[in-house]
């Protein structure tokens, strides 16, 4: 078997039994991101010293009985995440040169769970967009059917693209509003957005600090739910997260008497025909497994979105506002210090940062204060409370994690095109719940399809656990040779 | 609510991004903020805005110095080494004579 198909579990126990090497294994990476990674444009920084370093140091620690949770698993690092003496760049011109003197909380964990870091991987600038087309440095592309130049989604494009295309065994992402849970869906990938404040944000490039969620894209639930064991836990440095002890669960979870809500005000949203019938295959696997499907309602559910391209663009405006060419990042000198910062930002921050940041101030402005950004907050409420009002008559929700396959790069749409293919994901963020997309199908013309498994806070092993019956219901090959050849 | 060229340029001026009109009238800010409008319609009445879904207990550490004397990796990025040397960050002038 090629090294490049094991999932996460299995190299572990090959590792462990000494049946292939972590040098090995992170060479068979290496050479992978060699052959292809110019093609799928999926890292921004690749980082072979550092893998190479990173597989030897546990080649020793399995050789002396002190392998750690995850060692020497080749990891992608969404590059939003702060790595020390490693560039990283928000996939944006404004930090195309800054190399963090710290590192990110979740990525110190990931190394300290022995992980081998393979590279930074391409996003979104800022992690705004559904593309990732809006990176300074190009698109990635999706692995699937390559020729054809398929998004693989955004903003964590790059991750997706690396872990579908064998480029990465397993990667970071962040979502702010569907982010991993979008371009995992369409890359045949598992993709969670955990509970809010489960994950440290603390070095993560903060887009909207509210939604911004830390999370994992990996082939498997299996292999997700261990690297999120790896990934949860209280840190101080980040003040809204949680004090709560991440329980590794692997036992599976019957469906026999669980309550599975599917959401009304979604049935009337237009949805491809493949998303609809693979929909209702999976509902009806689960409920032959013993499930009770139930009908349950989130009146405000479609007005998620409008709420939430005022919180994150608002949030953003105020976020983005530390980038002034004075301490770090791009500088462009102008006649004074105003007009270098005018020059700084508008050199600096793409088409879509800045369209943001002007809809975000705009809504923020003493006139439209109450108007937008307090009538999307309280909207904001009502959804949230009514998540908490279906979790007492159902114990999941499921639902279509887009509304259909992977489209083309070049598809022209207009901001509004673009913002509505967030419509399944970002009432999620806007109520902090944790939210799992799993691969569920595959449309008419072999493209991969993904179903939303949905919890209440701190519930992420379970949700994770009826993700994996979906995963078994599907038993979709997403072996990397299967999906883009040796 | 629209708003008007006039406004959005001083917009992107308190957000100090320096844009052309044409620019900015391309960037279809209008046809968001007529989109977004549709929240307006929704009775809130009562309601509590929701600023942070954090319904978690945010544990509190002491106030006390937690880490110093780093002046060299703050300094490490800065875009001017002009100040570096000597421990400052150097930035255009913003004093007259």
């Amino acid at each position: 078997m090629n090294l490049i198909d094991l999932t996460l579990t299995e190299a572990l126990e090959q590792l462990r039994t000494k049946k292939i090497s972590a040098t090995e294994l992170t060479r068979a990476y290496l050479d992978r991101i060699e052959k292809y990674s110019k093609e799928l444009n999926c890292y921004i920084t690749t980082t072979p010293e550092r893998a190479l370093a990173d597989a030897a140091e546990s080649d020793k620690r399995y050789a002396n009985d002190t392998a750690r949770t995850l060692e020497g698993i080749p990891l992608g690092m969404k590059d939003l995440f702060a790595t020390r003496g490693i560039r990283t760049t928000a996939a944006s011109k404004m930090l195309e040169n800054f190399v963090p003197e710290y590192e990110s909380t979740v990525s110190q964990k990931l190394a300290d769970a022995g992980t081998t870091l393979l590279g930074k991987t391409n996003l979104d600038e800022f992690a705004m967009g559904t593309f990732s087309k809006t990176s300074f440095f190009g698109a990635p592309i999706n692995p699937y059917q390559r020729t054809r130049k398929l998004t693989p989604g955004g903003s964590s494009g790059g991750s997706t693209s690396a872990v579908a295309g064998g480029l990465a065994l397993i990667a970071t992402g962040t979502d702010t509003g569907g982010s991993i849970r979008f371009p995992s869906a369409i890359t045949g990938l598992v993709g969670m957005k955990p509970t809010y404040g489960l994950c440290s944000r603390w070095g993560c490039t903060a887009f909207a600090s509210s939604l911004d969620t830390m999370g994992q894209v990996a082939r498997t639930v299996d292999d997700a739910t261990l690297m999120l064991s790896v990934m949860a836990g209280h840190d101080p440095k980040d003040s809204t997260s949680a004090n709560f002890d991440f329980k590794l669960q692997t036992a599976p979870l019957n469906l026999k008497g669980l309550k599975i809500g599917v959401i009304k005000e979604l049935s009337d949203v237009e949805i491809s025909g493949d998303m609809k019938s693979i929909m209702e295959k999976r509902i009806q696997d689960m409920k032959e497994s013993g499930a009770e499907i139930i009908e349950i309602s989130i009146p405000n559910i479609l007005d998620a979105l409008a709420a939430y391209y005022i919180i994150a663009p608002a949030e953003a405006s105020s976020n983005l506002a530390r980038y002034d060419g004075m301490r770090y990042g791009l500088r462009v000198e102008g006649t004074d210090l105003i007009d270098t910062y005018m020059k700084t930002r508008a050199a600096g921050f793409g088409e879509e940062v800045q369209r943001r940041m002007i809809v975000g101030t705009a809504v923020l402005s003493s006139e439209s204060y109450e108007v937008y950004f307090m009538q999307a907050a309280r909207v904001r409420r009502m959804i949230a409370d009514s998540f908490d009002a279906a979790f007492k008559k159902c114990d999941f929700i499921v639902c279509p994690s887009s509304s259909g396959p992977a489209m083309p790069l070049d598809s022209d749409l207009t901001p509004l095109e673009y913002y509505a293919l967030d419509l399944f994901t970002v009432a999620m963020n806007l109520a902090g719940i944790p939210a799992v997309s799993v691969p569920a199908g595959r449309s008419a013309n072999d493209l991969p399809l993904g179903l939303q498994i949905i919890g209440q806070k701190f519930d992420d092993a379970r949700v994770l656990q009826v993700a994996k019956h979906i995963e078994i219901f599907a038993g979709l090959d997403n072996r990397p040779t299967s999906v883009m050849g040796e | 609510m629209a708003f008007t060229k006039e406004q959005l340029q001083k917009f992107t001026k308190l957000i100090r991004i320096e844009i052309s009109d044409e620019k900015l009238a391309e960037m279809k800010i209008d046809s968001i903020i007529d989109w977004i409008d549709k929240l307006q319609k929704i009775d809130t009445t009562g309601v509590e805005p929701m600023i942070t879904p954090a319904t978690h207990a945010l544990p509190l550490r002491a106030d006390v110095v937690t880490d110093g004397g780093i002046r060299d990796a703050v300094l490490a990025n800065t875009p001017d080494d002009a100040g570096k040397s000597r421990g400052y960050f150097a930035v255009p002038k913003v004093m007259d004579e």
